[in-house]
Formats: structure tokens, C-alpha cells, sequence
């Protein structure tokens, strides 16, 4: 196939990017021994992998549970509390027995059984 | 040139050891970087090396591996140019060539590497392929999914056009 004019062209160029016989060698040898080192490889980046995927996956489901979940129902309580507000303390005592002390840096809601916050919303008079 | 015409490879290692500088050669003229090089050679070897594995050996062992060649090539010179600047900017990579690397490359290296880089990309290609990678005609056809006869022709413009700039830029 070389008795083409550009023969010595070709030569020309192949010399010119002529490999170091031991690189094409170690080429061919790391070639042929791939196969294994591919599958160990593999293996090693599927691992790799797997603890971000499921960590994402994670993350996708909880950012799509999370806005759907149903919110907690809070059934409003039609009554009426009278208190008093004396120096930034708005002292109400509950239906329940209990005191609800809200204002300043103080917010003491003490239920008689139990533990719980009590929210009062209304209009002070 | 010793095509694989069958669609049985029966000597592999003998296959992969004649081939192995053939398309390491031609992934350094096509890169310039003996490492890159080494990967590309070695993936598109190993391509065929799992290939044949897997009882699905091409019809042309050669056509196969540097259609692969050409590909990864490509793919590792685009990664390079993204990279580049990254690299730079760490301090990974310095756009001077250093003194060793000065002393390996030769004139007659950069003369033609340089006339390469004057031959339009679909010519280089082609006579990549035939001269240094030492594909036949079909061979290289298949690699580059083109008939015979367009190899051909790409071939005889790129030899034409590369003696005439070696000449000049030799006298």
C-alpha cells in the first residue's frame, strides 16, 4: 500500500509522532488487563455514587412530602377571656384552671395537667 | 498493514500489540500530549480488547479502534480547552512548555505539527488516520463513516497541501 508519491511524506509523519516503544507497550499490556480493573472500577464508582444519589433522593422526597404533608388542625375555641395588663404582663386565666402570663420577656403558660402553649389572640382592652 | 478483515480476531494480544503504537502514535499527532495520548490509545484498545470478550469482535479491528481513537481524541481536546483556563488560574498547568519538555520536541515536531494545523480539520483527520495511524483506505472510510473514494481525495489534498507547506516553510 506504500507505493503512493506521498510515501515519503508519511514517513515523514509517523517518525515524527513515533511512540516510545515501552509507552505502546505498557498501552497494549494495560489494555488487555482492563477488563478486571474496569469491573473493580466499577464497582468503586458505583459506591462512589450511590451515597450522593441517595442522599439527593432523600432530599427530593423530603422536599416533596414536606409542603404536602397536611398542616396540623387547629380548631379555634369560640370563647371569650377577660385578664389584665399591668407593666408589659398580660395575665389571662384560662377555662382550664390555668394562668397564661404572656408579655416583656416573660411567657409563662403553666396548664394544671400537663404542659402545652396556649395562644390567645383577641383585642386588649 | 494487518487488517482484521474477519469477524473473528483469533490472536488478540498480537492484534492489541500491533495496533497499540499505531494508535498511540496517531492520538499524539492528533494531541501533542504523550499522557493524554496514552489514555486515549489505551481506551479505544480496551474498547476492542471487551469487545472481543464479549463475542461481539468487530469486522475490522482497526476501523474499530480508531473510530473510537478519533472520538475520545476529540472529546479529550475539548476537555482540554475547557480545562485549560482552570488549570492556569491553579497554577496546574503553565502556558510555557517547561525546559524538558523544549528539549523532547524537535523542530521538525512543531514544523509539522504546525502545517497540520493549516490543513482544513476534515483533512487532517483523514490523513491522520492513513499516514500515521497506517490505515488503509477502507479502514480509514469506515472510521470516518465516508466512502473510499472521499477518503482518498482528502487524503491526496492534505498530502499535497502539506508537502507544498513543509516545502516552503523548509526553503
Amino acid at each position: 500500500m506504500d507505493d503512493h508519491p506521498g510515501l515519503s511524506l508519511d514517513r515523514r509523519l509517523r517518525d515524527a509522532f513515533d511512540p516510545d516503544p515501552r509507552a505502546a507497550a505498557g498501552v497494549a499490556a494495560r489494555a488487555l488487563a482492563e477488563r478486571a480493573a474496569r469491573r473493580r472500577r466499577g464497582w468503586l464508582r458505583v459506591a462512589a455514587a450511590a451515597g450522593p444519589a441517595a442522599a439527593l433522593v432523600a432530599l427530593a422526597v423530603a422536599l416533596v412530602r414536606w409542603p404536602s404533608a397536611p398542616a396540623p388542625q387547629v380548631e379555634p375555641t369560640p370563647l371569650s377571656l377577660s385578664g389584665s395588663f399591668t407593666d408589659g404582663l398580660l395575665t389571662v386565666p384560662l377555662p382550664d384552671g390555668s394562668v397564661s402570663i404572656t408579655g416583656g420577656d416573660v411567657r409563662l403558660d403553666r396548664p394544671q395537667d400537663g404542659c402545652g402553649i396556649v395562644f390567645v389572640e383577641g383585642e386588649l382592652r | 498493514m494487518g487488517g482484521q478483515g474477519s469477524s473473528e480476531i483469533v490472536d488478540l494480544e498480537g492484534t492489541i500489540a500491533e495496533l497499540a503504537p499505531r494508535v498511540l502514535r496517531y492520538a499524539n499527532a492528533r494531541l501533542g500530549d504523550t499522557a493524554l495520548a496514552e489514555d486515549v490509545a489505551q481506551e479505544s484498545l480496551a474498547a476492542l480488547v471487551r469487545a472481543c470478550r464479549n463475542g461481539g469482535a468487530p469486522r475490522s479491528a482497526e476501523a474499530f479502534v480508531f473510530a473510537i481513537a478519533r472520538r475520545r481524541a476529540g472529546r479529550a481536546a475539548w476537555r482540554r480547552h475547557l480545562w485549560a483556563p482552570l488549570e492556569l488560574a491553579f497554577a496546574v498547568r503553565t502556558e510555557a512548555p517547561s525546559p524538558e519538555a523544549r528539549a523532547i520536541v524537535k523542530d521538525e515536531v512543531l514544523r509539522i505539527r504546525r502545517a497540520l494545523g493549516r490543513l482544513p480539520a476534515r483533512d487532517r483527520e483523514a490523513i491522520l488516520l492513513v499516514a500515521v495511524g497506517g490505515l488503509s483506505m477502507a479502514d480509514a472510510a469506515a472510521a470516518l463513516g465516508l466512502s473510499i473514494s472521499a477518503v482518498k481525495m482528502r487524503v491526496s489534498r492534505a498530502r499535497a497541501r502539506l508537502a507544498s507547506t513543509l516545502e516552503e516553510r523548509h526553503g
